[in-house]
């Protein structure tokens, strides 16, 4: 398994916002998780979706959308497994 | 401060507030959570808190701040570093990313569950050149005066940030008997947290320094946090864990020095554990009601490792879907997070499930 930081960002108090990370090979299996960095004990802080387009033959591109849960800023860094 | 070479959960009914939709997704306790109506949390299975020491502890907690997720801005001073020297800024930072991603820090979690950091940037700065013989409030005012020109960042929401300046070589500090040392000072009502590293032209001498720098800033950035009880060091200044160490160990081919660790009774560079991945298990087992909604949560799960989560019916019942799910995380602290899973019933019967997951690795 390969894991690794994607992208960091900050979201305002309860915020959605979209990001698009691109030229994934389309045959590596991608898993997705956002983890806040803003350390902040009592409650969830972020939840993510993940949709996917398929940008060309060999590639796709994921869309991640998070949500802040929180009345706070949230610092959070996206990362991705690949499993396969 | 550092001195001499070696320094430094019941259930909820309906969505998550904002959250509009949800499809399926994706360690230590389960509780169910709570909201409108039931929120659950569970006990950890198989992750446990590091034991805190015990009444001998050489280093104590006196409730200032710490930084839980360091951010690292390594800042290069100097015109030298604009001559390709000897290691290059560009090698310092490889390793300082090495590091922060390792394992060294992740034994700072018996302090308040501090965690690891990460490399936030850097910033060479050519246009000045650190004095030789300089002092705190000289690297201080070189800080203040490129966060005004706006050359390197302001501090983090979070004030996180740990500034790393670090030397040309040939630079020494106005106190000859030390190599690298961090403090603070204030700027507009914000403690700007700050450390300088001198430079022997050694790569590994230098990661040494900032891997001690490091730890200390994280457990002790103002001198009011963990600090040793009287007698634990010799010298004067802050008395922080790094400075009761001075041995040495690669990790992924970066040297980094041991801190104290109370849990340990010893100085220690820590190593993630030895486990098998991928891993699973049942972490807890629950039921949602007929087309309802419950929410737990389950706690003390380390931040370095990969947890996917799958709500699984226990009965069979063919012909449609039962559950689907939805994972919100909290960073309880710099080393240990807590899953939030809101589980959705799809029938018009109650379902009990396994909440079951899978660690797929370290990250």
């Amino acid at each position: 398994m390969t894991t690794g930081v994607q992208f960091r960002g900050t979201l305002s108090p309860n915020q959605t916002q979209r990001w698009f990370t691109f030229n994934w090979p389309a045959l590596q299996h991608v898993l997705w998780e956002v983890v806040p960095t803003s350390a902040r004990p009592g409650a969830a802080q972020v939840d993510w979706d993940v949709a996917i387009e398929r940008a060309d033959p060999s590639n796709v591109t994921y869309w991640i959308t998070i949500v802040n849960l929180t009345n706070a800023s949230v610092q959070f860094e996206a990362r991705y497994a690949i499993v396969a | 401060m550092a001195k001499t070479a070696s320094h430094g959960g019941k259930t909820i009914d309906g969505d998550l507030a904002g959250v509009s939709t949800i499809t399926a997704d994706i360690h230590g306790g389960v509780v169910q959570a709570e909201a409108f109506e039931a929120v659950y949390a569970i006990e950890p299975t198989e992750v446990r808190t590091p034991k805190a020491g015990g009444a001998n502890n050489k280093f104590v907690d006196n409730n200032g701040p710490v930084i839980q997720v360091m951010q690292l801005f390594l800042i290069y001073w100097g015109n030298a570093w604009t001559t390709n020297p000897t290691p290059s800024s560009a090698q310092i930072t490889s390793a300082c990313q090495t590091m922060l991603a390792s394992s060294y820090m992740t034994g700072l979690a018996e302090y308040r569950g501090i965690g690891r950091g990460f490399l936030r940037g850097t910033a060479v700065i050519s246009t000045s050149n650190p004095p030789n013989n300089f002092t705190d409030t000289q690297v201080s005012t070189f800080i203040d005066g490129q966060l005004t020109a706006g050359t390197i960042p302001g501090p983090d929401i979070d004030n996180q940030t740990l500034y790393c300046v670090v030397m040309p070589t040939g630079v020494s500090a106005s106190n000859s008997g030390f190599v690298g040392e961090h403090t603070y000072y204030t700027r507009s009502g914000q403690r700007i947290r700050f450390a300088w590293i001198t430079n022997s032209g050694s790569l590994a001498s230098i990661t040494r320094i900032i891997s001690h720098e490091v730890v200390e800033a994280a457990t002790d950035p103002e001198g009011s946090a963990f600090l040793g009880v009287a007698g634990t060091c010799s010298q004067g200044g802050w008395c922080e864990i790094g400075d009761v160490c001075s041995s040495t160990s690669a990790l992924n081919g970066v040297t980094v020095q041991s801190f104290w660790s109370n849990s340990a009774g010893g100085c220690v560079v820590p190593a993630f554990p030895t486990r098998v991945y991928p891993r699973v298990g049942v972490q807890w087992t629950g039921t949602v009601h007929a087309n309802s909604s419950g929410r737990w949560f389950t706690f003390n799960w380390p931040e370095w490792e990969r947890v996917e989560w799958r709500m699984l019916p226990t009965v069979p019942r063919p012909g449609a879907a039962e559950l689907r799910w939805k994972v919100a995380i909290e960073r309880a602290s710099g080393n240990y997070l807590t899953y939030w899973i809101t589980v959705f019933n799809l029938i018009a019967q109650d379902v009990t499930f396994e909440g079951r997951y899978c660690v797929l690795g370290r990250t």
